[in-house]
């Protein structure tokens, strides 16, 4: 017995042709799918530019991090040795934006850079052998991220009654707020991926509580 | 005929693409999570408990050693090659101990390779011991640490492999003299 589907589109005996797939049904199916497919492609890839972007974050954070810890890292070292707490912070003869000079292998220091854009601002990987690989501003293999450390002093009036950041300098030569009571570092980062630029900032305050 | 075969070869290719991006973006959380755990859980180490100056110090290492006054070391360490701790033996994962080095457990989770762990050390001598030949503290330094951290999802399939790398520096917030 021989029995015909709907979807057999061979011809019948008598030469009638048979209902099955046609072109425009097909092109309609495959519009479906494709629809469907552009959703879900547009889901998992949104989920990996998301986990992309994960990594980035993480990494800026902790070079950001790095920076706060390297200059309260420099604030304690100064008590230690008997020096005024804001040395190497805010005493640079050029101004107080800054970044670390910090490749394991000296005392950390930081260096004057005018904006984050400059090239001394470029975080890198170190090539040094016992160090390859390790982030710093010092040499190396320029990576996708840029650091810079801005120094704002904490100021206030000789009785403390009033303290207030002063915009655009390093100490507290301005009366009434003479006398430099903390330093606010705030550490900027900025980096590119697939062509956008990101950027995070952190701040903390060091006290000269000593 | 030719159509459809063309249509679920395009569909079936697609979908392992999406299996495999997909496996990638797991692996890649996961690699995610353990770097922030052992970031975050050496960072406080660091912070609260003084660096271990009782052996010799480099500014560079594999090993961290954290000793409080009058207790016992708490280290982390990279594992070598082979270590029966590590889950299976091609992974090299962190150890830590908490009892000096007497006994270890993994501070990584399974199928995570650490592929770098440098721990630098500055200063290499202790600020809070005076010598008293020299007449001063051996370091006016205050101690820190940074991490360097280097991790790979050992998946199965190589093309699904995630790497990630981190680093973070650590003040020590311990205010001996």
């Amino acid at each position: 017995m021989k029995i015909r589907t709907t979807y057999d589109v061979r011809r019948t005996t008598s030469g009638r042709n048979l209902p099955g797939q046609t072109i425009i049904e097909m092109l309609i199916v495959l519009f479906i799918v494709s629809v469907a497919l552009y959703g879900v492609t547009t889901l998992i890839f949104s989920n990996l530019a998301l986990q992309e972007s994960d990594a980035d974050n993480i990494q800026a954070m902790n070079l950001a991090r790095e920076m706060l810890e390297l200059a309260q890292n420099k604030r304690d070292s100064n008590w230690l040795d008997a020096q005024p707490f804001s040395v190497g912070l805010n005493t640079l003869a050029a101004g107080c934006t800054l970044v670390p000079r910090w490749d394991g292998t000296a005392n950390p220091e930081f260096a004057y850079v005018s904006d984050i854009n400059q090239p001394a601002a470029v975080v890198k990987r170190s090539s040094v052998s016992n160090v390859s690989g390790v982030f710093t501003n010092v040499s190396g293999t320029s990576t996708q991220y840029s650091r810079l450390l801005t120094v704002i002093p904490i100021c206030a009036n000789a009785d403390h009654s009033v303290t207030t950041y002063p915009t655009g300098v390093c100490g507290c030569a301005t009366a009434p707020q003479t006398n430099l009571i903390g330093l606010r570092a705030k550490a900027d980062v900025k980096w590119t991926r697939r062509g956008n630029t990101k950027s995070l900032t952190v701040y903390t305050d060091l006290y000269d509580w000593r | 005929m030719l159509l459809f075969a063309i249509t679920i070869t395009i569909l079936s290719q697609t979908y392992l693409s999406f299996i495999r991006l997909s496996h990638k973006i797991s692996y890649s959380a996961a690699i995610q999570q353990d770097l922030r755990y052992v970031t975050e859980y050496t960072s406080r180490l660091v912070r609260n408990t003084p660096v271990d100056y009782s052996g010799t110090v480099g500014a560079v290492s594999s090993t961290l050693s954290l000793k409080p006054d009058g207790g016992v070391a708490t280290k982390i360490k990279w594992a070598n090659s082979n270590d029966p701790l590590c889950y299976y033996n091609y992974i090299r994962c962190l150890l830590v101990s908490t009892d000096g080095g007497g006994t270890w457990a993994p501070l990584t989770s399974v199928n995570i390779n650490v592929d770098d762990f440098k721990v630098l050390v500055w200063p290499t001598s202790s600020p809070f011991v005076y010598d008293y030949g020299a007449g001063a503290y051996q370091s006016n330094q205050q101690p820190m640490v940074t991490i360097y951290l280097k991790m790979t999802y050992m998946a199965t399939n190589v093309n699904e492999r995630v790497t990630n790398d981190v680093q973070t520096t650590i003040s020590s917030r311990v205010y001996a003299r």
